[in-house]
């Protein structure tokens, strides 16, 4: 049988930002239909590694392949497969919610009745239809996760890309976001997601990486990476290395 | 706690690029050295209202510059310090003390010395005035910025706010192009600067220039110079109280933005560009266009200088009207064309790192460039040709009609193109928009690019305006014909050529001005010149095909891109003054051929007879020279290809920048 290829595919990536090396040869390779996890503490290079993945940061060296098409050499085909949401980026502030859906989904070229079922269907299903007539500069800090996230789907891609795409989301809005990328998934869509919540990449991720101080420690299934410790925040823990427990500062007693 | 806040506008300083500082440092002492000379050397008539003229430039250029550039100082905010449990009053005089560190403050402090050298003139007790009034006009200038920016960002919340900050930046430049088309007018005849510097400001504009707050200091020093102590004593008094008013309305406004700190939207929007909206095709080039007639109906930072650039025809036209030199009515939309560029370089920053969008985007590079042109057109050109049209017919000034056909198209063009040019290769980047805090007016400060752009605009219409001056004047139909056809043809290629180079510069550099737009150009300044020098060996390769049949769009492009930083500033330093020598040249010439005995600030003029032809030809040759030197540079051909890796990742490159970038910054 043909190995068919990887959904994503990060070979020897390499930044350096001055003196710090960011992201040291990273690889990993997200397999078709998986749901992938990438986890570390903070600063460790994780979202370097996806914005130079998606193409949007020029790696020192290395690179990225979707479905086997180079980000940085096959940049047309490769991002046409691809939705991503980035941490912390601008998006068109002065558009409404829908506007900036519709704006999205006509770059990608959709007709006009598609993009009418799309935004409608991503407005309802992400709890965004009564915020669609707010700025998104007026948006809180969870809908313009959510908003990007809707942004990221609106194009239908194979793959998905998101960096945090948990943080400051409300439980509710967790679990139907939840409940889109499983079926994403299952549809055999694959899913990146970076995150700090262990037992959330636990229940919902089928694959994990961590990295730290920009190298990958351990990758694979969610079991292989968990090894023979009883939860995956404790192997995370055996492999970071714990830091000197802090009991406390004298001055704050 | 004050002393605190100078140490972190230290620090901000200090983590900054100094080039930028150095640069306006050098230019801004010159000027102030040039404002102490006024006061030594103008004749003893004429002294006092020129200083107080030149004074209140200087406080004008501090009131504006801030609210029309980049909304003034933000390194230090006030929402900073919203939580720290200090009074309000020591949080103002950090504010105030941390923004006299920096570069321009000592700048208009030297500036003000001009008092104390004015009043040496007059005699013991001015001197002992001055030596009270320069700190207080400098404390005066500095609060006068101060609060017009805080007024003016608070305005920006509502809609008339915009409208009359518009109006107001709008009113300084349109007075600008006038006395600048009124001082070509008059200079005609005479030499208007002599005629100053001898005669001095003329009644009312002295009387104006004196009752400025920033013409009181000059006025205590010649009451206390002639002989009236007690109104020397009032005017220190009133720069004294003046002061004081200003800060506590600096204080209303610190303290309303720091208990508020959100941006208010400005709402609506919902008229032309809705209507236009059904109009757009559906497809991702409508979809950009849709975008950006939103972004600028609804960015109130957008909303400004749209307004800028409409309100200053307007006003162009009503001086015009009102002072009855029509002729500058016709004129109206080209300066409406012009400010509609100058005003619309910056667009990719202000959009910020919104910019990802595109680049991930399929093909959208192309779009977004001829988008943001197309909705350029639509938004100023077709108002500026409402203006000028309607101005001609008005007036009846039918001469005009060759003219503006010939010149509007060229610079309609130029804008379109070189605007957008300016946007994707040199971005002045300021904070995110959906991070800029309490100031919605707060972005990078582009007047490095304004500069530039703005002669390059005159040079552009420049050809056109030749042919049909040689057209009109010698009253060849023809000629003024081919004048028009030039003027459209060159329109046309420049807002399609330009426009090119922009999107396939986006293309190939797009996530570098990503990271510009984010960090600013430290972060990446260090690095693109290294990168491409082997991305210029690939490119060599692999469009040589295109080289052929875009020749020189194509180098025009790998040279910007593979620019080092030398050439660049090289390039800089020719943009800004290549235009001296030719025009000292060509006003000599015509100086010498038509007799004319105002040699004005015409150098070669100013030579005995026999070097003044050869004086004005050698202007000429040097200004063609620099010309040459900057084509050189632009399109110099594809030097021999390096023996370097011809890799495809670039490590080996690498490796030595971090040193580079280390001595960058
Ligand atoms: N533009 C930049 N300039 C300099 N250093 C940077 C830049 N961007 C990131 N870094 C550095 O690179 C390292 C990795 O940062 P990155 O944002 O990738 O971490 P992360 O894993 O996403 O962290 P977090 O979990 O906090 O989001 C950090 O040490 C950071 O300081
Ligand atoms: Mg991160």
């Amino acid at each position: 049988m043909t190995p068919r290829p990887p959904a994503f595919e990060l070979y020897g990536l390499c930044k350096r930002f001055g003196a710090k090396q960011a992201v040291d040869h990273v690889d990993l390779t997200v397999p078709s239909g998986s749901f992938y996890g990438l986890v570390g503490p903070n600063g460790a290079g994780k979202t370097t590694s996806l914005t130079m993945a998606v193409g949007l940061l020029r790696p020192d060296s290395g690179g990225a392949r979707v479905f086997g098409a180079d980000v940085w050499s096959d940049p047309l085909r490769a991002k046409s497969m691809i939705g991503v949401l980035p941490d912390g980026m601008a998006m068109p502030e002065r558009l409404t919610g829908r506007e900036l859906l519709t704006y999205l989904a006509q770059l990608r070229g959709l007709d006009r009745g598609q993009v009418g079922e799309r935004v409608d269907d991503l407005l309802a299903g992400l709890g965004l239809d009564e915020a669609e007539n707010t700025l998104i500069i007026e948006y809180s800090a969870g809908m313009r996760k959510k908003i990007g996230l809707a942004g990221a789907l609106v194009h239908a891609p194979r793959l998905l890309v998101l960096d945090e795409p948990f943080e400051a989301v409300d439980p509710v809005s967790a679990t139907v976001i939840k409940g889109i990328l499983r079926t994403f998934t299952d549809g055999g869509g694959s899913v990146v997601i970076s995150s700090h919540v262990m037992a959330l990449v636990e229940q919902v991720c089928d694959h994990v990486g961590v990295i730290a101080r920009g190298r990958v420690l351990a990758s694979g299934t969610t079991e292989e990476v968990r090894g023979g410790h009883a939860g995956l925040e404790e192997a995370f823990v055996d492999l970071v290395g714990a830091p000197e427990p802090v009991k406390g500062f004298a001055w704050l007693a | 706690m004050v002393g605190v806040m100078v140490r972190m506008k230290l620090a901000i300083l200090r983590n900054g690029s100094s080039t930028r500082r150095l640069v306006g440092g050098a230019v801004g002492l010159v000027l102030a050295v040039l404002t102490v000379l006024v006061s030594v050397l103008a004749p003893p008539e004429s002294v006092v209202g020129l200083l107080a003229t030149v004074l209140g430039v200087w406080l004008v250029c501090w009131v504006v510059g801030p609210s029309s550039g980049s909304g003034g100082d933000e390194s230090l905010r006030p929402e900073y310090f919203a939580l720290e449990p200090v009074p309000l009053r020591t949080l103002m005089a950090g504010l105030l003390a941390s923004s006299f560190v920096g570069v321009t403050v000592p700048v208009t402090a030297v500036a003000s010395l001009s008092l104390f050298t004015l009043a040496i003139r007059f005699g013991l007790l001015a001197a002992l005035v001055a030596l009270v009034a320069v700190p207080l006009t400098v404390v005066v200038i500095v609060l006068c910025s101060r609060v017009f920016t805080a007024m003016i960002g608070a305005a920006m919340r509502t809609r008339i706010g915009i409208e009359i900050s518009a109006i107001q930046s709008a009113a300084v430049l349109a007075a600008g192009f006038s006395v600048f088309m009124v001082h070509q007018a008059v200079s005609q005849h005479t030499d208007v600067f002599a005629m100053l510097w001898n005669e001095g400001v003329s009644a009312p504009y002295s009387t104006v220039a004196l009752a400025l707050p920033s013409g009181w200091g000059v006025f205590a020093v010649r009451a206390a110079g002639e002989g009236s102590p007690l109104s020397a004593l009032g005017a220190l008094l009133g720069l004294l109280a003046f002061a004081l008013v200003l800060l506590a309305v600096w204080g209303v406004l610190v303290r309303r933005r720091v208990s508020s700190p959100t941006t208010g939207s400005a709402r609506g929007g919902r008229g032309v560009t809705h209507v236009l909206q059904r109009f757009l095709p559906s497809g991702p080039t409508g979809a950009v266009i849709a975008r950006e007639l939103r972004t600028w109906g609804k960015d109130p930072r957008r909303a400004l200088e749209l307004r800028v650039a409409l309100w200053t025809g307007v006003l162009v036209c009503a001086m015009g009207l009102s002072v009855g030199m029509t002729f500058m009515i016709p004129l109206a939309g080209l300066i409406m064309v012009a400010l509609a560029a100058l005003m619309s370089l910056n667009v990719y920053a202000l959009d910020g790192s919104a910019l990802w969008q595109t680049l991930l985007s399929p093909g959208a590079e192309r779009r977004d460039v001829r988008g943001r042109q197309i909705t350029w057109l639509l938004v100023f050109v077709p108002i500026s040709v409402l203006v000028t049209v309607g101005g001609i017919v008005f007036t009846g000034q039918d001469w005009a009609w060759p003219w503006v056909a010939a010149v509007l198209p060229a610079l309609v063009g130029a804008g379109a193109g070189l605007s957008v040019l300016f946007a994707v290769l040199w971005p002045a980047p300021g904070p995110e928009p959906h991070r800029h805090g309490g100031s919605p007016l707060a972005s990078g400060d582009p007047s490095g690019q304004f500069t530039v752009l703005f002669p390059l605009l005159l040079v552009c219409s420049a050809p056109p305006a030749a042919l049909t001056g040689l057209g009109v004047f010698s009253g060849n139909q023809d000629i003024v014909w081919a004048a028009i056809a030039f003027g459209v043809v060159e329109g046309l290629l420049l807002g399609w050529g330009l426009g090119r180079v922009a999107y396939r510069r986006l293309e190939t550099r797009g996530p570098e001005l990503l990271g510009t737009l984010r960090w600013g150009w430290d972060a990446t300044a260090g690095r693109s010149v290294e990168q491409t020098g082997q991305e210029r060996s690939e490119g060599a390769v692999g469009e040589a095909g295109d080289e052929e049949e875009w020749a020189l769009f194509t180098r025009l492009e790998r040279n910007l891109d593979t620019l080092s930083s030398r050439s660049g500033a090289a390039l800089a330093v020719l943009g800004l003054t290549f235009w001296l020598p030719l025009y000292q040249g060509t006003a000599s010439l015509i100086g010498i051929l038509a007799g004319a005995d105002h040699p004005s600030w015409h150098l070669p003029l100013h030579l005995p007879g026999p070097f003044q032809l050869p004086a004005a030809v050698g202007m000429l040759l040097l200004g063609a020279v620099m010309v040459g030197a900057m084509l050189r540079i632009l399109f110099r051909a594809l030097p021999e290809r390096p023996p370097g890796p011809g890799n495809d990742d670039g490590s080996e490159s690498a490796d030595p920048e971090p040193g580079r970038t280390g001595t960058a910054r």
